[in-house]
């Protein structure tokens, strides 16, 4: 669990040289990352796109080796100034790769394509992206990879290609929202994260190629579609080549295997670990899986009642592909769907979009790919609050100890208890702070509420609301949400406190 | 022949491996059950 962060009061010039230098490098790295969509520009003979990716790097290159020679410093980062590189090379990603994009021609304005690129590191899925259905191969290719980079985590990628191991290396994967070390050394515990991540990249998309191919997609496009929707799957973003998601498919093998991804994806890579590494009894006594199993269970139940009660699907079999997809999509924080947006509101009914904006709301595990409060949190809400009830019914002077199983057996302690409140209060506030700007335009509750949980949970599922032509105040508003909501407000809540103690100093 | 230790470790950890990516489908694949009895509850009780 994460510890006490001191924040910079009195920032000196070596404080901006550290956070400089090192988000610096991040910054090359992101330049480097290019060099894939511009390779996939060659292969399908895109030269336009390929010219673009050329002037992005160029771009991304320089600023990054500008700011690590400006701010060279040998000194290895405090916990600070590692939370700071953290928020700060989100904003720098976001930025640096919105220039191929919006040079594509595909966004009305490089707002949208900022957009496009935080929705995809932060694995949301929401779109703004104009005929995504004639972009270019490595322009598509580009919005994918954002997400497969975003869900390991852009630190994660540094940690294992940039950085040797070093205590600032593990103090900025912990600003990542990441803080499960799953073996001792935190270069170790990023490549097991990326060995996890290919291992399921081959298996994946040579499933969906041939479930692509059976369902009629000719081969090569079979294919490349498989490796997209593997990344954004498994990274639980929920971007597709179409831009009718993966209704496009029709494909009823695709839902299935997608589903399997969406799972796996939605695991901790903790887990991963120990199933893989022959600790077979753990699946059934870890915490997060069981409570990940009744919330899934329970969010379905409700949403299941309210789109039966309106008897919108004649057939079980339907009834159950739409309901249960798009209930698992968004409780993974995927986002993908198999319904147009609008149908949520118009066949769906309040109850059934309340039961899914609830899933959305609770995520999937701790140290995944997935965002939103999670469900570790809730079951040690949970065991907590059966402390405190068993507390009541037996005498004052027992000793009463929880515990709970998470990799191994742990006592419940108090500042667990804290922890876990704090970020559920916080990611409640950041729930209501958007629905309440989006009611500000228009909306209703339900719409306003489902639209603000999934941008702040990383799902993306829409009812309707974003699009290319919704009020900018509102892409702002979203786009803050899936920042602060994938990094769980440490890192950024740092930042600000670097940002207050700036200007406090300059006046 | 007994096989080298080095080799008879790597079998290992690839059989753990693959058992480990077996054991991960198959829990989905439970949860997709559960969740179809669940859907088809909800869908009988209104229709």
């Amino acid at each position: 669990m994460v510890g006490y962060i001191h924040v910079i009061l009195k920032p000196t010039t070596e404080d901006y040289k550290i956070i400089g230098y090192y988000l610096g490098k991040i910054t090359i790295g992101l330049g480097l990352l290019m060099l894939i969509p511009l390779a996939i520009a060659f292969i399908y003979g895109e030269i336009a796109p390929a010219i673009d990716f050329l002037l992005s790097m160029g771009a991304t290159l320089l600023a990054g080796t500008l700011l690590s020679g400006l701010f060279h410093t040998k000194k290895d980062m405090g916990t600070s100034h590692a939370m700071c590189v953290a928020a700060l090379s989100w904003i720098a990603a976001m930025f640096v790769s919105a220039i191929p994009l919006y040079l594509s021609g595909h966004y009305s304005c490089f707002l949208d394509a900022c957009f496009e690129t935080m929705s995809g590191y932060a694995t949301t899925g929401l779109t703004l992206t104009s005929d995504v259905d004639h972009m270019a191969n490595s322009y598509n290719f580009w919005r994918h990879l954002t997400m497969f980079v975003g869900g390991q985590g852009i630190v994660v990628i540094a940690l294992t290609f940039l950085f040797k191991g070093s205590a600032g290396a593990f103090r900025m994967y912990v600003g990542e929202a990441r803080d499960e070390r799953i073996l001792p050394n935190v270069i170790e515990t990023a490549r097991f994260i990326w060995l996890v991540s290919l291992v399921y990249l081959v298996l994946g998309s040579a499933a969906l190629t041939i479930a692509g191919i059976c369902g009629g997609l000719k081969p090569a496009k079979a294919a490349f579609d498989a490796v997209c929707l593997f990344m954004a799957a498994f990274d639980t973003g929920g971007f597709t080549p179409q831009s009718q998601n993966i209704l496009f498919y029709h494909n009823f093998p695709f839902e299935l295997i997608t589903t399997s991804l969406m799972m796996l994806g939605a695991i901790n890579f903790a887990l991963h670990y120990v199933l893989w590494t022959g600790n077979r009894r753990e699946i059934y006594r870890n915490i997060e899986i069981i409570t990940l199993f009744m919330s899934i269970l329970v969010t379905l139940s409700i949403t299941a009642w309210g789109v039966a009660s309106r008897l919108v699907y004649p057939d079980a079999v339907p009834f159950f592909r739409r309901v249960f997809y798009q209930l698992f999509s968004g409780h993974t924080g995927t986002g993908y769907t198999t319904l147009y947006a609008r149908q949520f509101v118009n066949e769906w009914g309040q109850l059934g979009m309340f039961g899914l904006t609830l899933a959305m709301a609770v995520g999937g595990s701790m140290c995944s790919t997935t965002g939103a409060i999670k469900v570790l949190r809730l079951g040690i809400l949970y065991k907590a609050l059966r402390q405190d009830i068993k507390k009541l019914l037996i005498p004052e002077s027992a000793v009463l100890v929880q515990k709970l199983h998470h990799i191994k057996d742990m006592i419940l302690e108090d500042r667990h208890v804290r922890m876990a409140a704090l970020i559920l209060l916080s990611y409640a506030a950041l729930y209501l702070f958007g629905a309440i700007i989006t009611m500000f335009y228009g909306y209703s509750l339900s719409e306003a509420a489902f639209e603000s949980v999934s941008a702040a949970a990383n799902v993306g599922l829409s009812c309707g609301v974003t699009s290319p032509s919704m009020p900018a105040v509102l892409k702002v508003v979203y786009m803050f949400q899936m920042w602060a909501g994938r990094l769980e407000f440490i890192a950024i809540l740092t930042l600000g406190g670097l940002v207050i103690a700036t200007l406090k100093g300059k006046r | 022949m007994m096989a080298n230790p080095t080799i008879r470790h790597f079998l290992r950890s690839i059989f753990n491996g693959v058992m480990g990516i077996c054991l991960e489908v198959l829990m989905t694949v439970l949860f997709i059950f559960a969740a179809f009895a669940v859907c088809i509850l909800w869908w009988g009780i209104f229709t």
